[in-house]
């Protein structure tokens, strides 16, 4: 019996080491995450004890809820746009100082600094310029002669939601840059010297040498850039409102779930639907985490062993 | 197939006072194996690089047969390059490591296969075609990396240390392997490396390089028998060639309160001591250094003096002899360097090889006799050979 | 004289022990209120309040409107709400007496002075949750007097006089009308005004019966003309503009004139200090009566888990006195005390006068018409846009009416 207990302490002895990590992770990530469900099976409105029990019934409705598809094709959009851009121009930016230019600590500086700037003061400096009457960029577009293009950016549907896109493209750039200068520092200029020996011609090494190298880094920031817009929601609330204005043209999954949780009209709590919007939220999340997987398995799988 | 022509090769990278490579000029025959061999800093690596077209010279040419290629990227050069880190591609398979060459160049798929699978042969890779590089050995990767390099059967070979990353076993297989393809495929090949047992082993002739100046180009063995300065006497050869101020005295040259005579051969060898009364730098190689009591003749010259290391290699022993001569320095020792063991006694110690049946002991005083047929002389001004 | 001093002793003994105690006992109440802009005018306030009763100390903290309800809301499911916050006079207030968060006043609070509009706004069968100690409002249209002089213009009062001065001045391109619709709250304002001049506070009484709806021809007018209003007659990115950068455009001449509501003075003065503004009804859908909306601001509720209720009563009781409305009055907005009257307020005096012409309740201070608030203020960018009709916009308010029997 001693002999049988001290094998056990002396086999499971260590996890006591683990247990206050254990004990915070459970006290801030889990109970809290069971605590939400709890509350999502509920109708409770945010306001009062007035509740009952109703199941998985928020997450039936989810399904046919209009505006939470709106919101997610908005997300979605979002995602694609960012994807792109990050992969493309911020690639080649990232190519570009790779080069060593001249002031390449400036310039990546000078790039990275929106990302640690805060998206809220970034929102509200970008909400300044874009306005039609006290804003930048309407005159500035005057100024070059391109007077045309000057636009009420925030006023329809899809220039702000356009306006989104740019805001966040800017707002993360540096982080594509960042990740994808590390991905092309880690790769020895020997190899590309190696394929231009080999008869390689300059496109020909960055697509069949260098880029197939930058796999891990473009599977680390499509899943970041995964993440990151499909939470999105300062840049929407800083620069369009809680609403998603105009006429939920920018409504993206989080200014919903606020919405729908804390309410965004100060005069009337009507539609709050607080266990609705814990819901929609923890759906979210589940879906978030479905994708992220999926997206990590195809993503790894074109990695490289080394 | 072709010879490649060096003329006034200099190289001086932005920002640097000296030059990596000055005026280098030096003519590969055909299907030639050249070793360019020095200490690090020489130049070499530079040299191999502005061959390759990765380093564009500051001036001079390059012609590859009869073509000037200066200014022609590396990849219309027709030149394959293996590389220290043997650089392959850790994404592609064994397969298209070597077959890479030949997808740029668009060959016929069928083709290519049958390419890849007779160099895999001749490099015992076939088994591991379907590999990437991650998953095998040193001496694996580099054999794909030479894989990668014949395959295209290129009219010169570019090798930049390529055994410098393998253990001391392979990197002797490997050796006689990759002469042994040399030999075969014949192709003009420039071999770097900074291990004179390489360079001594592998060229057919062998270029020692220093502070990015061509020192001297010869077989091994004019390299070893007769080099062309103190630093070449001094870099070739291990033990490194003992170095003391001496003095000419008529037929006879005194280093120290030692002395020996200068003999026929020597004024063969070493044209420029005739009728030279005054100094010289004397070389002594460790190995025409003997102790007297292995023979039983009596020795025609010989040194007396005190043994003060004795290192045991089994076959033979490194003995350390006190001279009371001043002792030089050159090759790969830059001035100043004390990282030796020997600083104390720095002057006036002489190594020589004694045979395992000497009976030395440290502490001993020995009379080593001295092949005098095969000393060495230089100029103590310029360094160069008196010849 | 001997006998005299002995009974002051006395006193003045007990009062220092009473000082002692208080002082030891010093009593803070934490008080939530949305108007940012208000902090100094309110802060006067309290210091008065304090200087009068020196054993409790308001701690204020004012939280701008658009974060104030999912703040509050957060924080009453959290029991940690203030003793004192303000919520809409009306469903809101009643929510929150149903589920428990807040204290009932009734008869502890002395409503005797009120104005009979503002307590029937407070009065719930007879219950009272809240009261107004920062004022009510009404709202119309500010027009720039001086802007108008050199125009050459009078404020319209209907219909076809804004639609002719909308048309005049977008062809010398200057703005009619700045609009912050960025959160559909001042357009919501322009749609109570526009309704009511239609149906008036009868019409009103009558659609909260269901004799009447938002739906009915003539109110969809009302939307007609809104939507008008929406596309010609507001200044460039109207949709896009934040609430705070209207109210600055306005103050500063970007167009010649604003729906606004009497708090809104003090901060176009803020912004500009040579503002000259003038105060007119809402111009009329048609040819009906022009109309304004009034309503309470935040009525103050006693958090019912305060351990202060006491303090909280009486600091509530002082604030409906005559000193604290005097102060309302001048330096705020609109009191509901019926024995004080204002000082030297001539735009206050115009919103009196405007208020005569056809007044209406806001919308979301009652029972039936509290969700259509929301619910037009989620829809205006679409009938701004074009994304719908009038008549879908009417029948959308319609829908979001709840008929009691």
């Amino acid at each position: 019996m001693a002999q049988r207990l001290k094998t056990r302490r002396q086999r499971y002895g260590h996890l006591w080491f683990v247990a206050p990590g254990l004990a915070f992770f459970l006290a801030v990530m889990i109970f809290p995450l069971v605590f939400a469900f709890g509350i999502s099976t509920t109708n409770w409105s945010g306001l009062g004890n007035d509740l009952q029990f109703i199941g998985l019934a928020n997450y039936a409705e989810i399904l046919s809820y209009g505006p939470y598809y709106r919101a997610a094709f908005h997300n979605a959009l979002i995602f694609l746009a960012i994807f792109l851009f990050q992969h493309t121009v911020g690639l080649y930016i990232a190519v570009l100082l790779n080069e060593k230019p001249r002031f390449m600590e400036f310039y990546r500086t000078v790039l990275f600094l929106p990302v640690i700037l805060s998206l809220v003061a970034t929102g509200f400096v970008w909400t300044l310029m874009l306005s039609p009457n006290i804003g930048l960029i309407n005159p500035a577009l005057q100024n070059m002669g391109l007077g045309f293009l000057a636009s009420q950016w925030l006023s329809h549907p899809t220039s702000a939601l356009g306006a989104v896109i740019v805001v966040t493209a800017w707002n993360s750039l540096g982080w594509a840059i960042i990740i994808y200068l590390a991905g092309l520092q880690g790769i020895p200029d020997e190899l590309k010297q190696a394929a231009a020996m080999d008869g390689a011609n300059t496109r020909q090494i960055f697509w069949r040498v260098t880029f197939p190298q930058l796999s891990p880094s473009f599977t680390a920031l499509s899943v970041l850039t995964f993440i990151g817009t499909f939470r999105t929601f300062d840049v929407v609330y800083v620069l369009t409102g809680p609403l998603g204005a105009p006429n939920f043209g920018t409504d993206v999954l989080g200014t919903l779930i606020y919405r729908t949780a804390f309410g965004a009209s100060s005069f009337s709590s009507a539609e709050i639907r607080f266990a609705f919007g814990v819901a929609m939220a923890l759906f979210t999340m589940l879906i978030m985490a479905i994708a992220c997987w999926g997206l990590l398995k195809v993503l790894r799988a074109r990695e490289i062993e080394t | 197939m072709a010879n490649v022509s060096l003329k006034g090769l200099s190289k001086t990278y932005s920002g640097a006072d000296v030059p990596s490579l000055s005026a280098l000029e030096l003519d590969i025959a055909d299907g030639e194996f050249l070793v360019l061999v020095g200490p690090s800093g020489c130049g070499k690596s530079t040299a191999l690089k502005v061959i390759g077209g990765l380093e564009e010279p500051s001036e001079g040419s390059i012609w590859i047969g009869k073509t000037d290629v200066t200014d022609y990227e590396s990849r219309d050069r027709d030149i394959a390059m293996v590389f220290q880190s043997y650089a392959l591609y850790p994404h592609m398979t064994v397969f298209d490591n070597i077959a890479f060459p030949l997808q740029i160049s668009k060959v016929d798929r069928a083709e290519i296969d049958k390419r890849v699978r007779e160099v895999a042969d001749t490099l015992h890779l076939g088994t591991f075609l379907n590999q990437k590089p991650g998953n095998l050995s040193g001496g694996q990767r580099q054999r794909v990396a030479m894989g990668r390099a014949i395959i295209r059967q290129p009219s010169v070979f570019l090798m930049d240390e390529p055994l410098s990353n393998l253990d001391a076993k392979l990197r002797v297989r490997m050796r006689s392997e990759i002469a042994q393809i040399q030999r075969r495929l014949k192709v003009t090949t420039i071999y770097v490396t900074h291990d004179q047992v390489e360079a001594m082993t592998m060229g057919d002739r062998v270029a020692i390089m220093k502070g990015g100046l061509l020192q001297q180009v010869a077989s091994p063995d004019d390299i070893y028998a007769r080099p062309a300065n103190t630093f070449v006497a001094s870099f070739i050869g291990s033990p490194p060639m003992n170095l003391f101020r001496g003095h000419i005295d008529g037929n006879i040259v005194r280093f120290g309160s030692q002395s020996l005579p200068i003999t026929k051969e020597s004024l063969t060898a070493y044209p420029g001591i005739k009728d030279r009364n005054g100094e010289v730098i004397l070389g002594l190689r460790p190995e025409d250094i003997e102790d007297a009591r292995v023979s039983d003749d009596a020795p025609e010259a010989s040194i007396e003096a005190e043994i003060v290391l004795l290192e045991s290699l089994g076959a033979d022993h490194m003995v350390h002899l006190a001279l009371d001569a001043e002792q030089v320095h050159d090759g790969d020792r830059p001035a100043g360097d004390t990282d030796d063991l020997d600083v104390v006694r720095t002057d006036g110690v002489c190594i020589c090889r004694f045979s395992s049946r000497s009976p030395a002991r440290v502490g001993e005083r020995v009379t080593a006799r001295v092949s005098t047929d095969r000393l060495h002389f230089f100029d103590p001004e310029t360094g160069l050979a008196l010849r | 004289m001997k006998k005299l001093n002995r009974s002051r002793l006395l006193l003045t003994s007990a009062a220092m022990a009473f000082a002692a105690t208080t002082v030891q006992a010093d009593t803070v109440l934490t008080m939530w209120h949305q108007h940012p802009e208000w902090q100094g005018a309110v802060q006067d306030i309290l210091d008065a309040f304090e200087a009068e009763n020196p054993g409790i100390t308001i701690e204020l903290e004012e939280i701008a409107g658009t974060n104030y309800s999912a703040r509050l809301n957060t924080a009453l499911a959290a029991g940690e709400a203030p003793d004192l916050f303000g919520l809409p006079a009306g469903p809101e207030t009643l929510a929150a007496a149903e589920a428990g968060y807040i204290a009932d006043l009734t008869g502890a609070v002395d409503t005797s002075n009120l104005r009979q509009a503002a307590l029937d706004a407070i009065d719930s069968n007879g219950q009272i949750w809240g009261v107004p100690i920062l004022g009510a409002y009404s709202v119309g249209l500010y027009y720039h007097r001086d802007l108008m002089d050199e125009l050459g213009l009078e404020p319209p009062s209907n219909q076809a006089e804004f639609m002719a001065m909308c048309d005049s001045l977008n062809e010398q391109g200057m703005t009619t009308l700045v609009v912050p619709a960025s959160d559909g709250i001042v357009p919501s304002f322009m749609y109570m005004m526009l309704t009511a001049s239609v149906m008036g506070a009868d019409g009103f009484e009558a659609l909260r019966n269901g004799e009447r709806s938002f739906t009915d021809p003539d109110m969809v007018e009302a939307a007609e003309f809104l939507q008008y209003i929406g596309q010609n007659c507001l200044q460039p990115g109207a949709l896009s503009t934040p609430y705070v950068e209207g109210k600055a455009l306005a103050a500063m001449q970007r167009g010649v004139m604003m729906p606004g509501g009497s708090a809104d003075y003090v901060g176009y003065r803020e912004i500009n200090p040579n503002v000259d503004l003038g105060v007119v009804p809402f111009p009329a859908v048609g040819d009906n009566a022009p109309a304004t909306v009034t309503g309470l601001e935040y009525i103050f509720t006693v958090n019912s888990g305060s351990e202060n209720a006491e303090a909280a009563v009486t600091f509530l009781n002082w604030m409906l006195g005559e000193t604290a409305q005097q102060m309302v009055v001048d330096n705020i907005t609109m009191t509901t005390h019926s024995g004080v009257i204002p000082g030297e307020n001539r735009i206050l005096e115009e919103f009196t006068v405007a208020a005569q012409s056809n007044d209406v309740r806001v919308f979301y201070e009652l029972p039936e018409t509290g969700n259509v608030w929301s619910v037009v203020q989620q829809n205006i960018a679409a009938l701004f846009l074009g994304e719908m009709s009038p008549e879908e916009f009417a029948q959308a308010a319609q829908d979001a009416v709840i008929l009691t029997e």
